[in-house]
């Protein structure tokens, strides 16, 4: 899910930077960073670590210029807590961004809402935490695998948002929210299970590692939860109506962007009426067919005006040269470095 | 990704920031700076403008040559960026036919390569504890940035405790070379509690050398001196100028 900085405009990345730096202020506030705080630390590192090499096994998904992988937000979440489990996400995300190229320095605010705000501090304390309260220490694998699934899928869905308001790709919405959200539906099973898997295994042998978080919320029931300063007790209920007010909202908004251009008509036409055109007969096929022309950007697979920025002779001929002298002067630099040393 | 591989590059990296070049004494604040700028110029120019592109390459090639950072690691950690864009870029050929799809997929390949470069040489010439300074001095909280360090040393933690691990199984599973998936969640949250057990004695005997909290660990970056000053204001300066003015149609307009 690790977006590239060519695929995000400077004006999307500079709001998902915004929101992603709310979120980490107040994830910094839910930490806990005095002198008994600070024993946290090296888990919440360790457990970073462990999620950076979950998330070295990726894949590419074809067409979205996105990858397939593991996420770990609510892994650490039931670790760490909310607030911890983001920071160390966002950690993780600016490592892997700055050593390994996975995912841009300028997409970096938007990887981390997709796969740190939205499992740690949306998905974590709106949904986790309600149905553990609900169903106790058997919803578990339940509840971890239901929470992987919606945060992944959520933020495949924020991807493919962030992608296309962006403007930099042409692939249609449908058709991108087709490729992102089976696949992320297919991995989020996979991450919930193995998150499943892991608490079970750490509640047999190191149980006060998950005390404060997943053990401590299963525990309580709606009645005794006293609902602390961090986490006030929500009605799921509620979270279930906003959760669907927002996606028909989005999902509305989302349509207008929608391609409504299939690729397969000339195909079909061509098969059916042995021709890719149909005749225009009447006024309203030629108001059709005005309106067409004027509306067309790339009338004859050609820029309308003819001349384009990248190709028009001035502009290849310019790339060209400026192409020349970078390498120019990259080799200047080299020979005078390599004089100075033998001087 | 291979995790030793992926160690190894890391260590490469970690000795090539420590180098001695005009570039590697520069403030890291600077440099982050200059590159994000560097970033926000290369992604403001529209999506099929090819020639734009070409003056963003001085900005690596410059920087990498001064720095004499090798040109083959900066290439092979291009490398695993550009599947990404090139699934995207074809999108771009399906759904924009003609010669703009064609631009769009070139100008996408392109800016990857120039992005992944620009940070590539961010990391070459920064030793990474500098770069956690200059955050705390751009103010990110010290919580963060101490994450950070003890993240980035963590990972050879982990590392070296699941090759261990993985060795005692070779050794003790009669000829297995890879366990059982209904063996990886006890293997799995094993290594976890080992990984996290040397986390902690780590920790205890940063504190006996007397780490005490966040702000004690990453180190302070300094004040901006003028050649920092200098730098970032020819870097940005150039980036704004090749964002803003059609330089290779200028150039090409007087070839012509």
């Amino acid at each position: 899910m690790h977006m590239a900085d060519a695929l995000l405009s400077p004006a999307v990345g500079a709001a998902m930077y915004g929101a992603t730096a709310a979120a980490v202020a107040k994830a910094v506030k839910e930490t806990d960073v005095s002198e008994a705080g600070q024993r946290r630390l090296p888990l919440m590192a360790v457990s970073g670590a462990f999620v950076f090499a979950a998330q070295m096994i990726n894949f590419t998904i074809p067409g979205t210029g996105s990858s397939g992988h593991i996420c770990g937000g609510i892994l650490l979440a039931g670790l760490l807590g909310g607030g911890p489990a983001l920071l160390t996400i966002a950690s993780v995300l600016l490592i892997q961004c700055l050593f390994f190229a996975d995912g841009g320095l300028l997409a970096l605010g938007a990887n981390i809402f997709n796969m740190g705000v939205i499992p740690c501090m949306i998905i974590y304390p709106l949904l986790f935490r309600p149905l553990l309260r609900r169903y106790g220490e058997k919803g578990i694998p339940a509840v971890t695998i239901l929470s992987c699934i919606t945060g992944l899928e959520l933020g495949a869905f924020f991807v493919v948002t962030e992608t296309l308001v962006s403007g930099i790709t042409e692939l249609p919405a449908g058709v991108f929210l087709g490729l992102m959200l089976p696949i992320h539906l297919a991995i989020g099973a996979v991450e919930g299970v193995i998150t499943a898997a892991v608490f079970a295994c750490v509640k047999q042998t190191r149980p006060e590692l998950l005390m404060e978080t997943v053990l401590g919320n299963a525990a309580q029931s709606p009645a005794e939860d006293a609902g602390s300063a961090a986490y006030p007790a929500r009605s799921l209920k509620k979270t279930v109506v906003m959760l669907a007010v927002l996606a028909a909202l989005t999902g509305g908004g989302l349509s207008l962007l929608a391609s409504g251009y299939p690729d397969g008509l000339e195909w079909s036409m061509e098969k059916t009426a042995g021709t890719a055109e149909l005749e225009r007969t009447g006024a309203v096929h030629d108001a059709a067919a005005a309106f067409q022309e004027a509306a067309a950007v790339f009338p004859d697979y050609d820029f309308k005006d003819g001349e384009g920025t990248g190709t028009s002779a001035s502009g290849i001929v310019g790339g060209l040269m400026t192409c020349a002298l970078a390498g120019a002067a990259g080799c200047a630099v080299v020979l005078i470095k390599r004089r100075r040393k033998a001087g | 990704m291979k995790p030793d591989r992926t160690l190894s590059d890391l260590r490469t990296l970690e000795e090539l920031a420590e180098g001695n070049t005009l570039l590697h004494r520069l403030h890291p604040g600077a440099k982050l700076l200059a590159a994000f700028l560097y970033l926000v110029c290369l992604m403001s120019l529209e999506r099929h403008a090819l020639s734009r592109v070409t003056p963003f390459l001085f900005y690596p090639v410059l920087m990498g040559t001064s720095a004499e950072l090798p040109a083959g690691l900066l290439l092979r950690r291009t490398v695993p960026a550009l599947p990404f864009a090139f699934f995207a870029g074809l999108s771009c050929l399906v759904f924009e036919r003609g010669t703009a799809g064609m631009l769009s997929f070139a100008v996408l390949m392109a800016r990857t390569f120039l992005c992944v470069s620009a940070v590539m040489i961010l990391i070459g010439t920064t030793p990474f504890p500098a770069l956690t300074g200059a955050m705390k001095q751009l103010h990110v909280p010290a919580v963060i940035a101490d994450l950070l360090e003890m993240l980035y040393r963590y990972l050879s933690v982990v590392a070296e405790e699941a090759e261990q691990m993985l060795t005692a199984f070779r050794l003790r599973s009669g000829g297995r070379v890879w366990p059982d998936p209904r063996e990886y969640a006890p293997m799995i949250s094993q290594l976890f509690f080992r990984s996290a057990d040397r986390a902690e004695r780590i920790y205890d005997a940063m504190q006996c050398r007397l780490y005490r909290g966040a702000g004690s660990l990453s180190g302070t970056a300094g004040k901006w001196k003028r050649r920092d000053y200098v730098f970032f204001l020819l870097s940005g300066g150039a980036s704004v100028l090749f964002a803003a003015a059609d330089i290779p149609g200028f150039l090409g307009s007087i070839a012509r």
